[in-house]
């Protein structure tokens, strides 16, 4: 399995290359980062040089990012038709899934790579709490698991590239303002078990302790249980589409 | 060898695929014959792996693919009617990765690449991206990536539609060469293919096998001796 998921993986990560497309993503990215950097969380103008606002706002802005790298992964297959013939390969849908996974995986850590040149030329000016940002750059790659997952199930059961954008956006979108702690302790719940389980299921409450640089690991078993739930539902789903 | 037992499969109301056995050996082109609608595609996809039977066994190779699917698809091939290659891949690669996934040695798949592109014509076109072929050298370069790797049974859903004759031609002779040592079940509504190359027609008709026989046989069940007449007869609902 692992040898099929190699070459999964291997086909997948390159023909993302192959495209013009994926190179309009990385500038995209780049200009937006910057943009939503400097000008709107006012990151020169802040009294002491933060990059949680920075990494809170690319959160949001991989939320919209990510749903569209893994359109390609099954719903263009579906649309070009080329899904019929990669069903009759000899792969197990748990290979084809975690080599489609781990490409779109691998390619939004390069994504978010491009922002490097924020820190970089800031730490040249400032000085900073470099080991801080390196562990909120390990925690956005996890938080990027969860999207692609997320996503890539979402492709799996939707019938259109379109469709599969938009539950892919839908879902991600819920998942990143999802705040159970929050709705809980608004409500008539005092019981502080319950609010601390509120606390240890928010996605929020895990995003905001992994980009505060504690990288618990209570938060990274969150995000790889979400992870692996995502890619356990895509792998039942186009298996069940089958029968 | 491929077996197809008791086979049925349903979309809701509609039974695609009705109680179907056969069994195939090496040594001959089979033709899956049969108006449209009747069940064909369906029944290569069932063989492929694209859908599961509601009930039947299908055996390729020693190897019931409901209980081994991987296994089962290793020493198989199948290209769909539509033909699909990935576009963004040249033919070469999609080649290479059709051989890496069927792990052929690297000698096995230098020396059989070789002898496709030759046979296929592919030669000129061995750099190009799929998506920039014409649909003649789309289905040539799906047919050398199903048989890189020596498929013991190989499946067909119409390999010549919309294809001209010279490609028409070369594609059957190539099919009926191959199927001397192999499994070649080949669905098609073309009666002259069925001629030129099969040594065994399957007549579906709703979902069933009505008719297991050789063309010849085909042909004798009508007066005329032919066999689209023989086709209609059989078929055409009053």
């Amino acid at each position: 399995m692992m040898y099929n998921l190699f070459q999964v993986f291997n086909k997948e990560f390159s023909s993302f290359f192959r495209s013009k497309m994926v190179w309009f993503v990385f500038v995209a990215y780049s200009l937006l980062s910057v943009i939503i950097t400097f000008f709107q969380s006012r990151f020169l103008y802040s009294t002491s040089l933060s990059f949680l606002t920075f990494f809170q706002l690319q959160t949001g802005l991989l939320t919209f990012i990510i749903p569209a790298l893994t359109l390609k992964q099954w719903a263009e297959e579906r649309t070009s038709g080329t899904i019929e013939m990669t069903f009759s390969l000899p792969i197990s849908y748990t290979a084809l899934t975690l080599g489609k996974f781990f490409a779109v995986w691998v390619l939004s850590g390069l994504i978010i790579l491009c922002s490097v040149g924020i820190w970089i030329s800031s730490a040249l000016i400032v000085e900073l709490h470099n080991l801080h940002i390196f562990c909120n750059y390990i925690g956005l790659f996890f938080i990027c698991g969860v999207f692609c997952s997320i996503s890539l199930c979402a492709s799996s059961f939707a019938k259109g590239i379109v469709g599969a954008y938009v539950i892919s956006l839908s879902i991600c979108l819920f998942v990143s303002l999802f705040n159970l702690s929050w709705l809980l302790s608004n409500s008539n719940f005092s019981q502080d078990i319950i609010l601390r389980a509120g606390n240890s299921l928010s996605f929020v409450t895990h995003v905001n302790n992994i980009l505060s640089g504690q990288i618990s690991a209570s938060s990274v078993f969150y995000f790889f249980s979400i992870t692996a739930f995502a890619l356990w539902i895509n792998i039942i789903t186009i298996g069940y589409r089958r029968q | 060898m491929l077996i197809v037992k008791n086979i049925y499969k349903s979309f809701g109301a509609i039974k695609a695929v009705d109680g179907i056995n056969f069994c195939l050996q090496k040594g001959e082109v089979t033709a899956l014959l049969g108006p449209n609608g009747a069940g064909k595609t369906t029944l290569l996809r069932l063989i492929s792996g694209y859908y599961y039977p509601d009930e039947g066994d299908i055996i390729i190779n020693g190897t019931n693919i409901q209980k081994n699917r991987v296994g089962a698809l290793q020493s198989f091939a199948y290209i769909p009617e539509n033909g699909a290659l990935y576009p963004e891949m040249t033919v070469a690669e999609y080649i290479l990765y059709m051989a890496k996934l069927h792990k052929l040695s690297r000698q096995n798949y230098v020396d059989n690449l070789a002898s496709l592109s030759q046979e296929l014509g592919l030669t000129e076109v061995i750099n190009q991206k799929c998506e920039t072929l014409s649909k003649g050298f789309k289905r040539r370069v799906a047919l050398a990536g199903a048989l890189i790797h020596r498929p013991d049974t190989l499946l067909l859903d119409e390999p010549t539609e919309g294809l001209d004759p010279n490609q028409k031609f070369m594609i059957r002779d190539f099919l009926r060469l191959y199927a001397r040592h192999h499994t070649v079940l080949m669905s098609t509504h073309i009666m002259e293919e069925v001629e030129a190359c099969a040594g065994r027609v399957l007549l579906m008709n709703h979902g069933k096998l009505i008719c297991d026989t050789t063309p010849e046989g085909l042909k004798s069940l009508t007066p005329s001796n032919d066999i689209e007449t023989a086709f209609r007869s059989i078929t055409f609902d009053k």
